[in-house]
């Protein structure tokens, strides 16, 4: 820690920050994956936590996840709440047992020192309806504040998790905040610099934060998105369909999971749209969910037929 | 009379279930202690975020020896039930038996003596049956051994049980048994952050902090907080 320029220091600046927590989980074994190419609501959506949740074979991956909350948009005047912001997420499948020591680790990693500040544990139980999963953990309070959460998978996409993989994710805007002392988001230091080098969160996405805060709210095109919608839908049970081979040993195997899941993904992005635009009944809420669920469930059982999902 | 002192020690568990954990451990292991003849003098159960303890004092190092008797045929049976008796009590012969009048007639009746056995063994038994069958609210199965079914679940993942038997004056025996790969031992943890340190529980007693007796049970301080 100590070579590293100041400017790349995790208190000074974002991009630093990031940096130090894709290092520290680099040292444990985890592959350091990049973001998804899709829009998703959450760090947990990525196919290298959904789908690889599943299924008997050990996986360790940290990525950075940009998530897509539209209903969470502010156009910008809201110190904290964000329609675009960047989760941290770790799986790490079998879950080992000093998971928690990693955790603690990895906050002293970018500043934070348990010794000095109170971290707690906190019941949270994890319930994902539209990904058909769920699991016990915590949300992890640093004086008092949220800043993570910690989840031991039971179930994800319908499936039974065997064995089961413990999940981290970090606001990682939170945080960040949080370390270097800034109460307004985008006034977070984004790349360490001052004066004249000095980028701010609020340089990069304040403007992006009005712009979509108006088309999430106001003029998304809702006819195409419930288009999109059917389509998606359509799409993955189609490519689900065809993704069925009769295997050696006369087992069942699928080839076309991860094709099929982004379109469940893309579903699930679309409702989250329709439903910032206000054209979601309270009814058909539950219905869409459900079918965003159906779809979920119908790739985690494609996935867990394919070379890399299923049991040797 | 010997006592028990038993931790089991895990991730956060949820502060609304502390409590009546505690109460269930104390009244699960005392209900089975009385059912199996061994009647103590005391138990106290206490609840941490990462620990359930409990201490039952006064436990006697045996079951009593335990005697039942059992009516067999009448006197003249036929040759079947009486052998099936004989199979049934294991008496080598119908002189081993006794024989009670009653109104319907003579009877051979069974002594049957039962060696009672130590405590810690008996103990040794009934908790890995208490921790499998734990009734907590919602549980959990974590790590590799998640894999196979059958595996532990607890509230959230249980890493390390303390089980020692004995007189408060003499080192404690360690109930042997396992569960799901955790064998009882006599080591417990510090406090994740103010004392990180593995240490070895001496006797069986969980002390208070102010209590200065040497060889007091060094659980540490957050262990206290429900005393």
């Amino acid at each position: 820690m100590d070579a590293l320029p100041d400017h790349m220091r995790p208190e000074r600046s974002f991009q630093g920050f990031i940096l130090a927590l894709q290092r520290f989980w680099a040292e444990q074994g985890c592959v350091i994956l990049q973001p998804y190419d899709m829009e998703m609501g959450a760090g947990t959506f990525h196919p290298a936590t959904t789908l690889r949740a599943l299924g008997p074979k050990p996986w360790n991956a940290a990525y950075v996840q940009p998530s897509r909350r539209p209903k969470d948009g502010r156009y910008g005047e809201n110190p904290n709440r964000l329609q675009h912001y960047y989760q941290f997420q770790v799986i790490m499948k079998p879950s080992p047992p000093n998971l928690q020591e990693l955790y603690l680790k990895s906050l002293a990693a970018i500043g934070i020192d348990a010794a000095v500040h109170d971290i707690r544990f906190v019941e949270d139980d994890w319930e994902s309806p539209t990904l058909g999963a769920w699991g016990l953990g915590w949300e992890c309070w640093c004086d008092g504040m949220e800043v993570s959460q910690f989840t031991y998978f039971q179930q994800v996409a319908g499936v039974e998790c065997a064995p089961v993989a413990g999940e981290l994710t970090y606001g990682l805007e939170r945080l960040a905040m949080y370390v270097q002392g800034v109460d307004r988001v985008y006034d977070l230091n984004f790349n360490g610099r001052e004066g004249a080098e000095k980028v701010t969160y609020g340089d990069v996405f304040l403007q992006a934060e009005q712009e979509y805060s108006r088309h999430n709210f106001e003029y998304a095109d809702t006819a195409m998105l419930f288009e999109q919608f059917r389509m998606a839908e359509e799409a993955c049970r189609k490519y689900l369909a065809s993704g069925w081979r009769e295997g050696g040993n006369q087992k069942k195997e699928h080839l076309m999971a991860l094709p099929a899941y982004d379109q469940c993904i893309k579903a699930s992005h679309v409702f989250n749209l329709l439903d910032a635009r206000g054209v979601i009944s309270v009814t058909e809420r539950q219905s869409y969910i459900g079918r965003v669920r159906d779809l979920a469930k119908a790739c985690g059982e494609a996935w867990i037929h394919t070379e890399t999902g299923r049991a040797v | 009379m010997p006592d028990l002192l038993l931790e089991l020690f895990s991730e956060e568990i949820p502060a609304r279930m502390q409590a009546k954990a505690a109460d269930d451990l104390r009244r699960m292991v005392t209900d089975k202690l009385v059912a199996e003849g061994l009647v103590y003098e005391g138990a106290k159960a206490f609840a941490t975020p990462r620990r359930l303890a409990l201490t039952v004092r006064g436990i006697p190092a045996r079951q009593p020896d335990l005697k039942t008797e059992r009516r067999g045929p009448k006197i003249g049976a036929p040759d079947a039930a009486v052998q099936g008796f004989l199979k049934a009590t294991g008496l080598k012969s119908l002189d081993e038996a006794k024989i009670q009048k009653d109104a319907k007639g003579d009877f051979y009746i069974a002594l049957i003596e039962k060696p009672g056995r130590a405590a810690i063994d008996v103990i040794a038994e009934i908790l890995p049956v208490i921790i499998r069958t734990f009734p907590w609210p919602k549980s959990m199965r974590w790590g590799a051994r998640s894999a196979k079914s059958g595996s532990l679940a607890w509230v959230r993942p249980l890493h390390a049980v303390t089980a020692t038997f004995g007189l408060e004056t003499e080192e404690p025996d360690v109930v042997k048994f396992s569960v799901d790969g955790i064998e009882a031992a006599q080591t417990t943890y510090g406090h994740r952050f103010m004392r990180p340190a593995r240490s070895r529980c001496a006797v069986s007693r969980i002390t208070r902090p102010s209590c200065s007796t040497p060889r007091s049970c060094s659980i540490p301080s957050d262990a206290r907080i429900r005393s």
